[in-house]
């Protein structure tokens, strides 16, 4: 038998209690007429109830009673061999899925991975007694938080599924060191790799002043890219940018000099108008307010963390009017004096930015290169193809092991409840007993005075 | 056999002692107890202390032996009943009988039989004081009386025999007998000096010694707080502690009364409530019949 809860078992000093009760308590000696106390010797009668307690079985009930409660409350958990069999014929699971880009690119049949790993998981799950999903990008990451999982789950064979399609890296042994040993892993591929991937990414913008194509192709053995230019560079979609009458041509200096290391060819989401020193206010500053989308509020994050804007309001000259900043307008970046510089809110979805900076200056074309590379930024998909072989994977494969001692604790139902029971009989026995012994007569001769 | 519960029931105290001595004296025809009268008896050895007008000098011209005249009593025998009424005696044991209800209707049997022969008897009733008192006389419309007194005495107050029982040898007016029915829970000399002036007076005395079981072996299991029915003083007191000395204290009680009447030539007769009336009167009658003839 084990304690699940052990503490609770300093609760049988409360055994002390009937049993100073009995010991202690002063019955109130029955009172009889009789004829003479010349022979009668008072008795040291606290002596003597020490010496034997009163109601002998009454007192074993209650201490019976007391002690079933505190050990029902101490959790007991009584281990037999048919229970160890019962657990170890059931399987808690733990299903993680690879959730990485490659997962959502058809295999070489055409089906999805992430569509086969649904189905695989759920099959899974009907054959578990308790079962968890975990999907993630990063499978060691995965496997980490399967194995603490285990901790919330009732005793049973462990074992962690893995599904995925086992791009080359994705796992390897030294991942799976970290999982108990008693934890059984299995490996279930979904989906097939294909042989060639390839990858053609957007269009960049003003990389010498054209807009170019970047594209790339891996198989077994080499990866390919190629970088071809397509056209003349092309206004960017959704950047507006207000300054001062007569600074046209350096508004399109600094929007050069800005895209000079490439952009990519994409509407930029959301948004965005730079409004410079001296311009008039758009109008859509009527409709200013705090940032709500999260469009725009990771956009303004962005730009707090944007280096190149901070680099360049360090070396920003003193502005010859300072930038009012008050709500529902933001800064974002100040002088090394302490000044605001940009200012951030936003209006009709769109991200509206204040700046004290001219146009000409370099932070203008610092504020419009962070704008155009936050606002269009995207990751490159995976384009492994070299996937783990099944012979490498069953080796990293190993059967659960048999329902240890830790996982007793974990039990769903412990057998407190017996306890409890026998406490409740226990005590409906002693009241019983109580009650026949109030309506039986006493033993003694029942001698009273005529 | 007459059960003491059953008879202590009846309430009629004259139909008890009828009951009592007509269950006892079949088969003792002749009274137990022996007067002087005019009625010869027996002749007997002449003892130093015999009255000497009892001597049959006629009888001594013949034999030149001395010869005491006995005579039968007939009518002229007195008897002083002397009855404990103090708290004491109110004490009932397991079968519901206490022992004044006890000691009155063996009172009330000997009344009845002395009056039955034409004997004389009287009654005296006492606790720390003689409360009723009625001159040994004959007749049916006297032990009547004796009877109803009987009935109306209900036992209380604490003792103090040995006045009492003095001042009852002191009322038989000649040589009688003197029957004490008491527990005897007083002070052992001056009740002995009491019963000892009675025999020195002449009259037989006899001593009922009523108990009950519970007296002798204190059965109380536990703890228990005995009051007594007397002076209201309580102790508590375990059977398990001092039951074992108490037992041996009381047969010690019972041993020296039995020796000191033995040593006075008093009949002692100890009756413990749960014998039935008539075997425990029966068989002291017989056994002073017997020692009467011998």
């Amino acid at each position: 038998m084990v304690w699940l809860l052990p503490a609770a078992l300093a609760g049988l000093v409360l055994l002390a209690g009937p049993l100073a009760l009995h010991l202690l308590t002063r019955h109130r000696a029955r009172q009889i007429p009789f004829p003479s106390l010349r022979f009668v010797r008072a008795s040291t009668t606290a002596a003597a109830r020490l010496r034997r307690p009163t109601d002998v079985w009454l007192l074993i009930l209650r201490i019976a009673a007391v002690a079933c409660a505190v050990a029902a409350c101490a959790q007991p958990l009584v281990v037999t061999g048919w229970r160890l069999t019962a657990w170890n014929a059931r399987i808690a699971r733990v299903i993680v899925i690879d959730g990485s880009p490659s997962m959502r690119q058809p295999d070489a049949a055409g089906r999805v991975p992430a569509d086969l790993a649904v189905e695989i998981a759920r099959a899974e799950e009907g054959s578990a007694v308790r079962s968890a999903q975990i999907v993630t990008g990063d499978l060691r990451d995965g496997l980490t938080r399967a194995a603490r999982t285990f901790d919330t789950m009732p005793p049973a064979q462990r074992e962690i599924v893995v599904i995925s399609d086992f791009q080359s890296g994705s796992i390897d042994s030294h991942a799976l060191a970290a999982i108990p040993t008693d934890i059984g892993l299995r490996f279930v591929r979904a989906g097939t790799s294909p042989l060639r991937r390839e990858w053609v990414g957007p269009a960049i913008d003003g990389w010498r002043g054209d807009r170019w194509q970047a594209a790339a192709a891996v198989d077994a053995t080499s990866t390919s890219t190629s970088w071809t230019r397509i056209s003349g560079s092309a206004p960017v979609p959704g950047l507006t940018i207000v300054a001062s009458t007569g600074e046209e041509s350096d508004t399109q200096s600094a929007l050069r000099a800005a895209m000079g290391f490439g952009v990519r060819s994409v509407p930029l989401q959301p948004a965005v108008t730079i409004a410079f020193n001296g311009a008039a206010p758009p109008a859509s500053v009527a409709t200013a307010r705090q940032p709500r989308s999260q469009p725009v509020a990771r956009l303004i994050l962005s730009l707090r963390s944007s280096a190149l804007l901070k680099d360049a309001a360090r070396t920003q000259p003193t502005p010859t009017r300072d930038l009012r900043v008050s709500s529902p307008w933001q800064e974002v970046v100040r002088d090394p004096a302490g000044r605001p510089l940009v200012a951030t809110a936003e209006a009709d979805g769109q991200l509206l930015i204040r700046t004290s900076a001219n146009v000409k200056s370099t932070l203008g074309a610092a504020i419009i290169r962070s704008v155009l590379v936050s606002a269009t930024d995207a990751p490159v998909p995976d384009l492994e193809v070299i996937q783990i072989p099944d012979a490498q994977l069953d080796k990293l494969r190993r059967d659960p092991g048999p329902v240890t001692r830790q996982a007793w604790p974990r039990v769903d139902r412990t057998d407190a409840r017996w306890f409890w029971g026998a406490a409740l009989l226990l005590l409906l026995v002693e009241g019983w007993v109580r009650g026949r012994a109030a309506t039986r007569p006493r033993e003694d001769v029942d001698v009273r005075a005529a | 056999m007459l059960d003491p519960a059953v008879l202590a029931t009846l309430g009629d105290l004259e139909l008890v002692s009828r009951v009592v001595v007509d269950g006892t004296i079949s088969g003792v025809h002749r009274s137990p107890f022996h007067g002087y009268s005019a009625e010869f008896s027996q002749y007997r050895h002449y003892r130093p202390g015999d009255d000497l007008k009892f001597v049959d000098w006629k009888l001594f011209a013949r034999t030149d032996r001395l010869y005491t005249k006995q005579f039968r009593e007939t009518t002229n025998l007195l008897c002083q009943i002397a009855l404990d009424t103090s708290g004491s005696m109110a004490y009932a044991g397991a079968n519901g009988v206490s022992k004044f209800q006890y000691a009155r209707m063996i009172a009330g049997a000997i009344a009845h039989l002395l009056a039955g022969q034409g004997d004389g008897v009287g009654l005296v009733t006492y606790n720390d004081r003689i409360r009723d008192y009625l001159p040994s006389r004959g007749g049916q419309v006297h032990l009547r009386a004796l009877l109803v007194a009987l009935a109306r005495v209900t036992p209380e107050g604490v003792t103090q025999a040995g006045a009492a029982i003095a001042r009852t040898v002191d009322l038989l007016r000649r040589r009688g007998l003197v029957v004490v029915i008491s527990d005897l829970y007083d002070e052992d000399e001056a009740v002995e000096q009491a019963l000892q002036r009675g025999t020195y007076a002449g009259h037989d005395v006899v001593v009922f010694h009523v108990l009950t079981r519970e007296e002798i072996e204190l059965p109380f299991n536990g703890d228990v707080e005995l009051v007594d029915l007397e002076t209201g003083q309580a102790i508590v007191s375990n059977r398990i502690a001092s039951g074992r000395a108490y037992r041996e204290d009381f047969a010690g009680f019972l041993e020296r009364w039995r020796s000191r009447c033995a040593g006075y030539g008093i009949d002692y007769v100890r009756i413990v409530t749960e014998a039935p009336l008539d075997v425990a009167l029966r068989a002291y009658l017989h056994h002073r019949a017997a020692r009467l003839v011998t």
